[in-house]
């Protein structure tokens, strides 16, 4: 089960689309689920993530006008509960401990957020945190040198590989990492 | 049978989003194809 998770596009506004580079991965019907944690900004990009699978659910950022966007989600693929947040609510932005706070309230395996586009993956407390970061290198107010970069989630069971699709430069080549994570046994 | 989940190759080329036709992900996607036909067939 292939679940793309990206956000923090800020089109039109800090990015005209998606890196080409990006685009071209990015294939219909391969993809089942699609998480986004918001800024997209505008209804195109919207209708795009649709075009790519179905089911997709985004949380509202602080530049998102959708009202129909929820502040935050839960989501199950597989055995695994996704949280879902853009971050921005958060205090301060991107904490471990405030993303364990959130983690612990929404209960859930792997918890999503993004605002501070700054890719992240990491296990805290036995729990997955995830930050996809920026999809379109969109700059960001806290730091200047900002890649672009999403995350392709495949759940088996109880156990989760994660590739990181970054781009470092304009005409490079996308460079993908692989990480694994299993869900502890209660 | 490739199984691309257990193994462990460059990731830069056997990501399941490879557009590389020799990626083992390519492969994987092609015979699940070719299993759904058959299956269809039968």
């Amino acid at each position: 089960m292939f679940v793309l998770v990206l956000g923090d596009l800020h089109v039109p506004h800090r990015a005209s689309d998606l890196p080409r580079q990006f685009k071209k991965l990015l294939v219909p019907g391969k993809i089942q689920h699609i998480l986004s944690t918001g800024n997209l900004c505008n209804k195109e990009t919207h209708d795009y993530l649709k075009s790519l699978a179905s089911d997709v659910h985004v949380v509202r950022g602080d530049f998102d006008e959708n009202p129909s966007y929820p502040e935050q989600k839960v989501v199950t693929v597989g055995q695994f509960k996704i949280g879902l947040c853009h971050g921005h609510q958060l205090v301060p932005w991107g904490d471990p401990e405030a993303l364990a706070a959130l983690q612990r309230q929404l209960d859930c395996d792997i918890l999503i957020t993004g605002h501070t586009h700054k890719l992240e993956a990491l296990q805290y407390q036995g729990k997955f945190f995830l930050n996809p970061g920026t999809a379109t290198g969109a700059y960001s107010g806290l730091s200047t040198e900002v890649h672009p970069s999403f995350v392709l989630m495949d759940i088996q069971g109880s156990n989760v590989t994660i590739y990181v699709y970054k781009l470092k430069g304009e005409n490079a080549d996308v460079e993908v990492e692989k990480i694994d994570y299993a869900k502890p046994s209660n | 049978m490739v199984n691309p989940h257990e193994d462990a190759g460059n990731p830069a080329v056997d990501n399941p989003l490879s557009q590389a036709p020799d990626s083992t992900w390519a492969q994987f996607f092609q015979n699940e194809e070719m299993q759904k036909e058959i299956q269809q067939d039968i």
